[in-house]
């Protein structure tokens, strides 16, 4: 587990392209990532890490490090 | 006067309550700043007045200051794209725009800071029939065109409707949950102002925490949503989010699961209050049909009954109702129906072409109780996330790619294309993207034929029993 397969489901939850940049993306920074897509990309993330993600959390997650944050409280190993 | 502002004048309950900028304006209140700002826009003759509907103060007087001028008003999301925007403008020639940036080869010129009016005027013989009062767009974000012409008496009857159906008293403040210039987020502004209800203006979606700060500083007591909005609330712990007096959840623009429903209807029971599902349609204003929510454990699924002065029928092929608890198309009768659609300039001199029938696109039955039940769509429309999108216009995009045909599944489109090149990743997400869609929402199939019915048509039940759609 890397920061790469976090950025590919950043990318592909708000339907980037492969090379896109991600690190820096946050919450309705790209028309994208809005509400849905929101809850797309914590669905996607619960999947792939298999965690649970509480409410507080899912109203926090507003940038990619707060991702990288949280999945850590999580225990799941960024690299 | 518009949504009954004229008879509160004395009102000094609230009307629209912006926590965020700290604003709250009663119905008194609201009632002066509209008259002043209607005597801005007050002209000779009636216009068609575009305006990027935002949940905020300064916009939602010029609103309703365009109805109380006499106008047509057309609303269009704020953030609507500049080339939809171009092309409406061209459709339309709206005599004012207010609150889009518009370039200057687009005609018009800036009046003051939000107000935009032509450098030529519009020829006379362009005039707008004296009944109509809101053209909107029958598929929200996505700027089609294809708009319902409504009449004032129309919004006022169908507010009414609404007022009933639901209950709403003066005490109730709803949330600008869903965008003002879709047909269901407008009707919780008009039902709200006209029960001397209040309005709380916010551009904040359920995924934000400033929505939840809001709806608690503004004493939200309903929220309004579509099938996606309960998706995504599914996840999150309403029971610690919700302000304390949010009591009522209403739902439309599209089947909800009956396991959501439920769930809902379980919080809004904890807080002494209701679920109420409903079904309905921008050319019907918004309001079709309401399930009472004392009807709805023993009716998961169903769509409602008729709101007040309506009337639901099923009708076969031909147009002939069909006998008690059989499938059909469904058709509906109030004064709540549109006129007619409009496409371009021209339909808005248009007088009343359906005389309060509609045929909805929609199929389903009545029970014997006269409850509805919705079993599909008979038109080649699609509601994803309470939109409606065209799947001809989808499927002559789709043509692109080679001889192509779409359907509606349960998870999104489903395009059948004959070719031996299907598109690349990329160019499936462009797609996407040109109707709003995520990439996943619109499957891709590469078929060696295109199933054909007798008349050479394609066969979209064949298509969809292949490709697992919905029955067309």
């Amino acid at each position: 587990m890397n920061l790469d397969t976090l950025r590919a489901l950043f990318r592909e939850s708000f339907d980037l392209d492969e090379t896109s940049p991600v690190d820096d993306l946050a919450y309705r920074g790209i028309p994208a990532w809005d509400s849905v897509g929101h809850m797309r990309l914590v669905a996607a993330l619960e999947t792939e890490f298999s965690v649970m993600l509480e409410t507080d959390e899912v109203l926090d997650m507003s940038s990619f490090a707060k991702a990288v944050a949280i999945l850590g409280k999580h225990g799941v190993d960024l690299g | 006067m518009v949504f009954g502002l004229a008879e509160r004048c004395e009102d000094d309950g609230p009307a629209l309550v912006d926590p965020a900028a700290g604003l709250e304006l009663s119905h008194s209140a609201l009632n002066r700043a509209v008259q002043a700002a209607a005597a801005d826009l007050s002209a000779p003759q009636k216009h068609l007045v575009m305006i990027a509907l935002a949940p905020t103060v300064e916009r939602v007087v010029r609103y309703l200051a365009a109805h109380l001028a006499g106008h047509a008003v057309m609303p269009v999301p704020p953030d609507l794209p500049l080339p939809a925007l171009a092309r409406l403008l061209d459709l339309y020639t709206p005599e004012t725009v207010i609150g889009l940036a518009l370039p200057p080869e687009c005609g018009y010129r800036r009046r003051d800071d939000v107000t935009w009016g032509r450098s030529e005027p519009v020829a006379a013989a362009r005039s707008i029939h004296p009944d109509l009062a809101l053209v909107l767009s029958t598929s929200g974000s996505t700027g089609n065109p294809k708009a319902a012409r409504l009449s004032r008496n129309a919004i006022s009857i169908n507010a009414g409707q609404i007022i009933r159906a639901l209950a709403i008293t003066a005490k109730e403040r709803a949330p600008t949950s869903l965008p003002l210039a879709y047909t269901y987020g407008l009707s919780v502004l008009h039902s709200h102002l006209a029960a001397g209800a209040a309005v709380i203006l916010t551009m904040e979606s359920v995924a934000s925490r400033d929505l939840w700060r809001i709806m608690a500083e503004g004493g939200a007591t309903s929220f309004a949503g579509v099938p996606a909005s309960y998706q995504m609330l599914r996840r999150l712990d309403l029971d610690a989010l919700a302000p304390a007096g949010l009591a009522t959840l209403t739902q439309a623009g599209g089947a909800l699961a009956p396991e959501l429903i439920r769930h809902f209807q379980a919080f809004a029971r904890r807080r002494g209050g209701q679920m109420v599902v409903m079904y309905g349609q921008t050319e019907a204003t918004a309001r079709i049909a309401v399930l009472p929510p004392a009807e709805l454990e023993a009716h998961f699924g169903a769509a409602g009954r008729a709101v007040p002065g309506g009337e639901i029928a099923i009708v076969d092929q031909a147009g002939r109702p069909v006998a008690s608890g059989q499938s059909g198309r469904i058709v509906y009768r109030g004064a709540n129906v549109m006129m007619g659609y409009a496409q371009t300039r021209a339909d808005l001199a248009r007088g009343d072409d359906l005389a309060g029938l509609l045929d909805t696109g929609d199929l389903g039955r009545l029970d014997s109780s006269g409850m509805l039940w919705i079993t599909g769509r008979d038109s080649r429309f699609a509601k994803l996330d309470g939109r409606r999108l065209s799947l001809d216009e989808i499927e002559q995009a789709a043509q692109g790619f080679g001889p192509a045909a779409v359907i509606e599944t349960a998870s999104g489109l489903a395009v059948a294309v004959v070719t031996t090149a299907p598109p690349a990743p990329a160019l499936r997400r462009e797609f996407a993207a040109r109707f709003g869609l995520h990439s996943s929402q619109i499957g891709w199939h590469e078929v060696a034929e295109l199933p054909l019915g007798d008349s050479g048509k394609i066969d979209y039940r064949a298509l969809a029993d292949r490709l697992g759609g919905k029955a067309p």
